[in-house]
Order: structure tokens, then C-alpha cells, then sequence
């Protein structure tokens, strides 16, 4: 092929991209041109970073991906990607990729086979079954959550087995069990194309799910009327396009929601018909803090509630009681469709799981519900956050399908499904992130039950909080033994005993789970670089070697392999050796069986092949008369959830009460674990920024991202600067009762905080900021607040303490 | 020369628009496709993928532009540029 015959063609296929977005964005249907020809193939994948799960698709030529197009035919995106999405083919070229293990020795990282770094960790773990822990996360795909989750708890009968997803979405979780009996969104993304107001509670989706933002945008430009209402503690990107910015203080949305409960209340405009037909109360019980808490009366609820007048929310919250009564009013307005929208904000918070309880609880009582575009939802921040971690049950306490370990009944299903002796699960719950690495960083003579952790797809050494002690602590602890499977060296890989190469995105078969419950399948299209794996086969790998060495949990009740797998011919596959593991499609077997288990709680998938064809399907997803396969949109509402009765408008078929009613909760608003003091007098918020996501392991070693934001930075007030006598891009350091980090200040930035907060983001390895952040964690999700601690700055040119 | 894919949103003012295009037309390194109400397909051909970035700014900043989607990036080793520095620690580590 010539040179210019390729050129051409990617022209077209650029014109033709354009062109179809162009169409879709603008409602139209266009014939799709077909992208294949001079040699490069298009295959589909959803997006590796964020859980927005857009579409690409991915041009490949000669063993390389060479191309990123929005993909036309996906109903998340409609042929659009943000920034990180049309960049995401070079994600696989960074110059330092890992591709072959290495094995600390003394204080060098040495060479070493697969086969002895396979050995190594089998040998580990035998020796101590229950004191080796796992780590993973929202980028784990479906089938290596799925492994991970049965060699713990199937096979090792060990529960110590949690993801990152603790840190980002664990209090969304609960807030969805509290109130509905049942984990993920009722709604979709859908409710952006139908509602009237958008509310925003402490989140940006401007940066954080840009192309979602892009469907309000376009619709304003399309000349619809979009309300959009940013509650926030900093100006961000959305506040530019909000008709109202609600400047809350610090762990204030408690005190908001409570209020707009009370005035509804107050005022007699809640939805009677709805509250009496589907609504229960209820509270935490007094002496114990729990997930169920107890029932209480609509009268003892209205008694409680009505402690929060505006005044006192203005109080709490630094709203005012103008705003606050406009939003009881919006909510009060049943001719309105109302979404609400959340993220880190809420869910990064000591009180977490009260605060997504209550935004649920806001919706339930005025009646937004259950049509499209009146919903209240939740977003993730990973691509597989929801279909991973949540879905799969990759949690400490949790077995597949919404399962949990304390029930016997869950286990037993789960032992039948494996296969496996009556008895093997543990009942007791394992360790959450926080406690898993407190006690791995804590001597053993000191009680530190944890002396082995395997970390696949997260960063860990970047994103727990307060590292000194979560993590720093590891180091000259010979006892204690990391190992790390990543692409690229890390923060983590830096402390690593072992580090082993994996292979990413494309490179291997995948299955994510987006923050819509939309599945989303992908294959191999590129071979990984050396030896660098897929994460999956390590975890069948190490379950095979111990199977060798004589653990007696690698095998099922017939003796069978735990992870046994057979072509067609049936013929068992040998897929703990590498050159054997594409000989069949694993992850398809993988699915296969989880998916037996998905039917319990109403998250029904489809067959694996059903995934092949589609952009993703949004579950429960239930075969039809004619045998086709249907996804459901708006689960719990009669106009489209399958598993509601016929001629019921609504119903919570997973109620905790048992009589299909949702719960509205009561929670007071407590404080926040660290407030600003004499000492440390700044609020500090953590967060993300548009151009790079997570820890920056992948998006900084993309040349135009790095250069559009190259490090962190701390967003100060111009005031709380003039007072200091800081000057714009001066070196200052960050200090809190854990520890501190040096940045540059950036004033009247892309945010914008108020007077006495800072903002720092966490993207930047060169900076870590939860050197300083606070390990204070919500009672029942156990998620920590990276969202506020108590800070001071030092100038550093004369080391004064500023305050 | 790196080649994006790029759908251009005009303002819904009229002038504005009319003017906005008209900058657009010439761009040397543009070339327009179809007109789907206020969007434009267009084909950007850059000599770096700085240059495409800088385009894209400028395109952004025209009076009558109200937004520019990428939805088509090349990322064949031709375009890539020379790695940017990590504190990879790991580079001091013998293979
Ligand atoms: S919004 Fe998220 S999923 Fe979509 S392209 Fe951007 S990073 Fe990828």
C-alpha cells in the first residue's frame, strides 16, 4: 500500500466520523460509511478511563492501534469523546511500559521468569492463607473481578478482598441498599435527554463526565430549556454553565437535603399519593449504626425532620434560605422532571451513606420518580466501578450478584454455583481498603494480621488517604510483601516486593460495567509488550500453582480444578499457561458462569454473545417471546422495568420492608471528622481535573495531556493569597496533622475556591496530596472524605507558617 | 502530519455564525464536510500534534464558535512526539 492511499484514507474516515457525530448530535440518522479499508480494521471498545463508558472505536494496522474514533452507533456517546477518550490509543505507548518481572533484591528491582514469579506468590500465600490480602478495582474487568472474588472466597476462603472502588463509590452503594434494598441508578443516562432540571450536588461533571455534560449543553443549543443547579463548594467548569451556583459549606449537603425535606414537609408539598403508596421511614437506631437502621412512623420522621428550618440550613450549610426555598419549590413542582446528579462529593464523606440516602429521600418524597428524567443518579468515577465491583461483588462483605458472606443462604448459592463443599465460604466479612492496609503497614508483633497483598489495576501508593500511614509505613518492613501488576511504574510499584507487567485495554479481552448498569464487551486487538499478561490469567496462574503445591481450596467437589475450563470438544484447556490462554475465550467462560448468578437481585445479563453485538445493554436484560434480548431503562417504574407487575406504576420489588415501599431516611447532620482550626485554618477538597484521570499513570504519559495540565497545583482564593502575601505560581507548602506537600498556588484558576478553602488535584505522582488528606471514613460504607481536612500553607521562600 | 476528525458548533447568531464560517473556510489545514444545522464536519491536517492542539484552540476562540468536538484522533507512531520526562524510578533499574 502506498504512503498516500493510507493518508486518504484516514482522511475519510476522519470526514466520516465528523460527519456521522454531526448527524447523530443533531438527532438525524445518517447512512454509517464504513470505516475498514487500506489496511487498518476498526474494532469497538468502551473508553479505559471514566465511568461515563463511551464508545471508541479503535483502528488497528499492523499489530498497533493507530486510530480513535467516537463511536457513531453508541448510544452513551453518539460519536463524541472527551479529551482523555480521543486520546486513549496511546495509553498502550508509553516509553517506560512494564514487560517482564521483577523481584526486589536488597534495593534493586531484579529480572525474573513468569514461572518464579508465579511460585513466589503461590508460596506466600500458602504459608499464610489468612494473612494474604487482595486489592483491585473499578478497572478490574468483569471476569478478573470474577476470578479474583472465586479464588478468595471460593478457594483460599478468605474475604480479605477489596477494590479502590471503597474509596469512590462505597457510600453510593449503601445509600442505594438503605433506601431500595438493591445496589445501582433506578435511572439511565437517558434522564439527560428528558428532564427539565439538572441538580448538581457537589460534583462537575463539566470535567469529570464531559460527554454526559455534553448532552445538557447540546440540548440547550438545540434551544430546550435545561435548568441546571450547581450545589458545590468551588466555582468549577459546570458553574459556568449553571443558572444558579448554591455555594455550600463544607459537608453542608446534609444540612440542604434535610432542609428540603423539611419544607416540603412544612409546607404540605410532598407527594401524599406517592409517599402513601411506595414510601417507609425510617432512622438509624440509637445505640448502633447500622445499614438497616429501624422503622419509625411518618410522624416520628416529620418530628425530626422538622428541626431543620431554613435558618438552621443556612446555618449548617452557608445557603441561603432564598435558595433553599427555591429548591423545596422545584421539588414541590410535580409538572417539573427533575435528575439529580452526584459523584465524589457526596460519596467521599464521613457521612456518605446518610447523604445519598437523603437525596434519595428527597426524590422519593416529592414524588420525582420512576419517569424518565425524574431520577435520582448517582455517577462513577470508574469504567467498571458498577459492573466489577458492585455487580461481581468484589467487596469485603460481598459474594456475586448482591450477594453478602454474613448470609448463609448467599453463601450457600454461591457454593453451589462453584461447585464447591458445603462450608468453604467465610462468613465473617473481610477487611475494607482501610483496614486492609492499616494492618498490612502495622508490624505483626504490633497486630498486624495482613503480611501479603497482591494490587491489580490501582495505584493504591497515590490514592489512600493519609499514605504515612496507610502506606509509607510498609517501607523496611521485611515481613510485609507487595506485589504490584501494572502497566507502568507507579507510587505503588515504588514500595513493590514483586512487580508484574500487565497487559491493558486493548490488548486483552474485556468486559466492563458502566453508571448506567450498562455491559460492555471488547476483544483482544493488539499483543501486550514482552511478557507483560493479562491480569486474569495471573490470578488462574497462582490458583494453578497452588493447586500444585497442595492447597486443598483449589479444587471442587469432584476434584475439578477451581478454574477448569474445556473447548468444545470437551477437552479441559489449560489455561494457566500462557501460551494456552487464548486458546478458548476465557472471559467468555468467565461470564458464562457468573452470569448464573446475576438473577437473584434482578440484574439479569445476557448470554456473552448478546454483548458481542451491541454497544453495551443496560440490565436487568430478559429474553424475550421471539427470543431477543431486552435491556431495561428505568428500572422500578411500570413503563419499562420487566420485573414490575403488570398495571403497577411503581414498584420496589427489593424493599427491605417486604412490602415493595422504598425508604425515606432520617439522619442528623453531624460534623465533619476534621474541621479548620487555629492551627490548620483551611478547608483543603481534592479532586480530578478534565485532562487527566485517576492517578495520571496513564494520562501522563500522553504527551497532550501532560502538557495541558504538565502537574498539581493548589487553587487558592486571590484574597486568602493578598493576605498572605502569596504570589500567583509561588511554591508553597501544604501542611496537615499527617503530613505535607509542595505546590505551586494557582489563583483564579479553572476553579475557584471561596475564602479559607483550597483545592488540590491528585493526578500528579510528583505531588502526592494524600500525603495530607485524612483517613476518617463514613461508619457504614467505610468510604474516607477525601472532600475535607483541616490545612495551613507555608510560604517557602522564608518557611513561615501563614495561617 | 497528524489528521483529526473534529464537529464544529457555530453560535446560533446569525452574523456570528456567517462570520465564523467564513474564518473557518480559511483555515489551510481545514477542510470542511457536511453542515448539520449549527454543526460542521471538518478534517483537520497538522504538521505536529501541537499544531493540532493549537488549531483546535484557535478554532475555539473564533467570535461564532461555541464548541469543537474531536471525534477522530491518528495515533500511529508518525505522529508521536518524543516522550515526556517521568520521575520513573524505575529507569535507573537494570534489566
Ligand atoms: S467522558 Fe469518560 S468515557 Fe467518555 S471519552 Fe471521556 S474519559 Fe472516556
Amino acid at each position: 500500500m502506498i504512503q498516500a492511499d493510507r493518508r486518504t484514507f484516514l482522511k475519510l474516515a476522519a470526514m466520516s466520523a465528523a460527519s456521522a457525530a454531526a448527524h447523530r448530535a443533531e438527532g438525524r440518522t445518517t447512512a454509517l460509511p464504513q470505516l475498514d479499508g487500506a489496511g487498518i480494521q476498526w474494532h469497538k471498545a468502551p473508553c479505559r478511563f471514566c465511568g461515563t463508558g463511551c464508545h471508541v472505536q479503535v483502528g488497528v494496522e499492523a499489530g498497533r492501534v493507530v486510530a480513535i474514533a467516537g463511536d457513531r452507533e453508541a448510544e452513551v456517546n453518539k460519536g463524541l469523546l472527551c479529551v482523555k477518550g480521543y486520546h486513549v490509543g496511546m495509553v498502550l505507548y508509553g516509553k517506560d511500559r512494564l514487560t517482564q518481572p521483577l523481584l526486589r533484591r536488597g534495593d534493586q528491582h531484579v529480572p525474573i521468569s513468569w514461572d518464579e514469579a508465579i511460585d513466589v506468590i503461590a508460596r506466600r500465600i500458602v504459608r499464610a492463607p489468612e494473612r494474604f490480602a487482595f486489592y483491585g478495582s473499578g478497572q478490574w474487568t468483569i471476569p478478573e473481578g470474577y476470578a479474583a472474588q472465586k479464588l478468595m472466597k471460593g478457594g483460599l476462603s478468605n474475604n480479605h478482598i477489596d477494590p479502590n472502588a471503597r474509596l469512590c463509590m462505597a457510600s453510593a452503594v449503601t445509600g442505594f441498599l438503605a433506601t431500595y434494598g438493591v445496589d445501582e441508578p433506578a435511572g439511565c443516562y437517558d434522564d439527560l435527554d428528558a428532564c427539565d432540571v439538572v441538580i448538581c450536588w457537589g460534583n462537575n461533571p463539566a470535567e469529570m463526565h464531559p460527554v454526559l455534560f455534553s448532552r445538557i449543553v447540546d440540548r440547550r443549543s438545540r434551544g430546550q430549556r435545561v435548568r441546571l443547579i450547581d450545589i458545590g463548594t468551588r466555582r468549577t467548569r459546570t458553574t459556568d454553565q449553571a443558572d444558579n451556583y448554591l455555594e455550600m459549606k463544607p459537608h453542608g449537603d446534609v444540612a440542604i437535603a434535610l432542609g428540603i425535606l423539611a419544607l416540603l414537609r412544612a409546607q404540605g408539598s410532598w407527594d401524599r399519593s406517592f409517599v402513601d403508596k411506595h414510601c417507609a421511614f425510617r432512622a438509624l437506631q440509637a445505640e448502633n449504626t447500622t445499614l438497616q437502621g429501624e422503622a419509625i412512623t411518618f410522624e416520628t420522621w416529620s418530628e425530626r425532620i422538622a428541626a431543620y428550618t431554613p435558618d438552621v440550613v443556612e446555618r449548617l450549610a452557608g445557603i441561603s434560605q432564598d435558595d433553599l426555598q427555591m429548591l423545596a419549590k422545584l421539588f414541590a413542582d410535580r409538572s417539573l422532571r427533575i435528575t439529580s446528579l452526584w459523584c465524589m462529593g457526596v460519596n467521599q464523606h464521613t457521612m456518605g451513606t446518610a447523604v445519598n440516602s437523603l437525596i434519595h429521600g428527597v426524590h422519593l418524597f416529592s414524588g420525582h420518580f420512576g419517569r424518565p428524567g425524574d431520577a435520582p443518579t448517582s455517577l462513577t468515577g470508574q469504567p467498571s466501578a458498577c459492573g466489577t465491583v458492585r455487580e461481581v461483588g468484589t467487596l469485603a462483605h460481598a459474594l456475586p450478584g448482591g450477594r453478602l458472606v454474613a448470609k448463609p443462604e448467599h453463601r450457600a448459592q454461591c457454593e453451589e454455583a462453584w461447585n464447591l463443599p458445603e462450608g468453604r465460604i467465610n462468613p465473617k466479612p473481610g477487611h475494607h481498603t482501610v483496614k486492609m492496609w492499616e494492618q498490612f503497614t502495622t508490624p505483626a508483633a504490633d497486630g498486624g494480621d495482613i503480611d501479603t497483598i497482591f494490587v491489580q489495576v490501582t495505584n493504591p501508593g497515590q490514592t489512600l488517604p493519609n499514605l504515612p500511614l496507610l502506606f509509607d509505613r510498609k517501607q523496611g518492613q521485611d515481613d510485609k510483601f507487595l506485589i504490584v501488576a501494572d502497566a507502568y511504574p507507579t507510587a505503588t510499584t515504588r514500595l513493590a516486593d514483586l512487580i508484574l507487567p500487565a497487559a491493558m485495554w486493548v490488548e486483552k479481552n474485556g468486559i466492563f460495567g458502566n453508571s448506567e448498569r450498562r455491559t460492555q464487551q471488547w476483544f483482544k486487538m493488539v499483543d501486550p509488550p514482552g511478557q507483560a499478561r493479562d491480569d486474569c490469567w495471573m490470578t488462574i496462574a497462582i490458583a494453578h500453582r497452588l493447586l500444585e503445591l497442595g492447597h486443598p481450596g483449589m479444587k471442587d467437589k469432584d476434584g475439578r480444578f477451581l478454574f477448569h475450563v474445556e473447548d468444545e470438544q470437551g477437552n479441559v484447556v489449560p489455561i494457566w499457561q500462557w501460551e494456552h490462554y487464548y486458546d478458548v475465550n476465557v472471559d467468555k467462560a468467565l461470564f458464562e458462569e457468573y452470569r448464573q448468578l446475576t438473577r437473584m437481585k434482578h440484574k439479569d445479563l445476557a448470554p456473552y454473545e448478546e454483548y458481542v453485538k451491541a454497544r453495551g445493554l443496560r440490565w436487568p436484560v430478559v429474553q424475550q417471546p421471539d427470543g431477543s434480548w431486552r435491556e431495561t431503562r428505568f428500572r422500578f417504574s411500570g413503563v419499562d422495568d420487566p420485573y414490575v407487575e403488570q398495571g403497577r406504576d411503581i414498584q420496589f420489588y427489593h424493599s427491605v420492608t417486604g412490602d415493595d415501599r422504598a425508604q425515606v431516611w432520617f439522619y442528623p447532620a453531624n460534623p465533619p471528622a476534621e474541621s479548620p482550626d487555629g492551627e490548620f485554618p483551611f478547608w483543603l477538597c481534592t479532586g480530578r481535573v478534565l485532562e487527566h484521570w485517576h492517578t495520571g499513570t496513564m494520562t501522563r504519559r500522553i504527551p497532550q495531556l501532560l502538557r495541558a495540565v504538565p502537574r498539581a497545583y493548589v487553587e487558592m482564593h486571590p484574597a486568602d493569597a493578598r493576605d498572605l502575601s502569596i504570589a500567583n505560581g509561588e511554591f508553597v507548602a501544604i501542611e496537615s496533622r499527617r503530613g505535607r506537600v509542595e505546590l505551586p498556588v494557582w489563583i483564579e484558576g479553572r476553579g475557584a475556591p471561596p475564602r479559607g478553602s483550597l483545592f488540590i488535584p491528585f493526578f500528579d505522582e510528583t505531588a502526592l496530596v494524600n500525603r495530607i488528606t485524612i483517613d476518617a471514613y463514613d461508619p457504614i460504607s467505610k468510604q474516607p472524605d477525601y472532600k475535607k481536612c483541616a490545612v495551613r500553607v507555608r510560604r517557602l521562600s522564608n518557611g513561615n507558617a501563614v495561617r | 502530519m497528524p489528521i483529526s476528525g473534529l464537529v464544529i458548533l457555530l453560535d446560533s447568531d446569525e452574523t456570528d455564525s456567517a462570520c465564523a464560517f467564513d474564518a473557518l473556510r480559511h483555515l489551510p489545514e481545514l477542510e470542511l464536510g457536511d453542515q448539520v444545522g449549527p454543526r460542521i464536519a471538518a478534517v483537520a491536517v497538522t504538521p505536529s500534534t501541537s499544531a493540532d492542539r493549537a488549531l483546535i484552540d484557535q478554532i475555539r476562540a473564533l467570535q461564532g464558535v461555541r464548541n469543537v468536538d474531536v471525534v477522530f484522533v491518528e495515533v500511529s507512531p508518525a505522529v508521536a512526539e518524543p516522550g515526556l520526562h517521568h520521575n520513573s524510578w524505575l529507569r535507573e533499574v537494570p534489566r
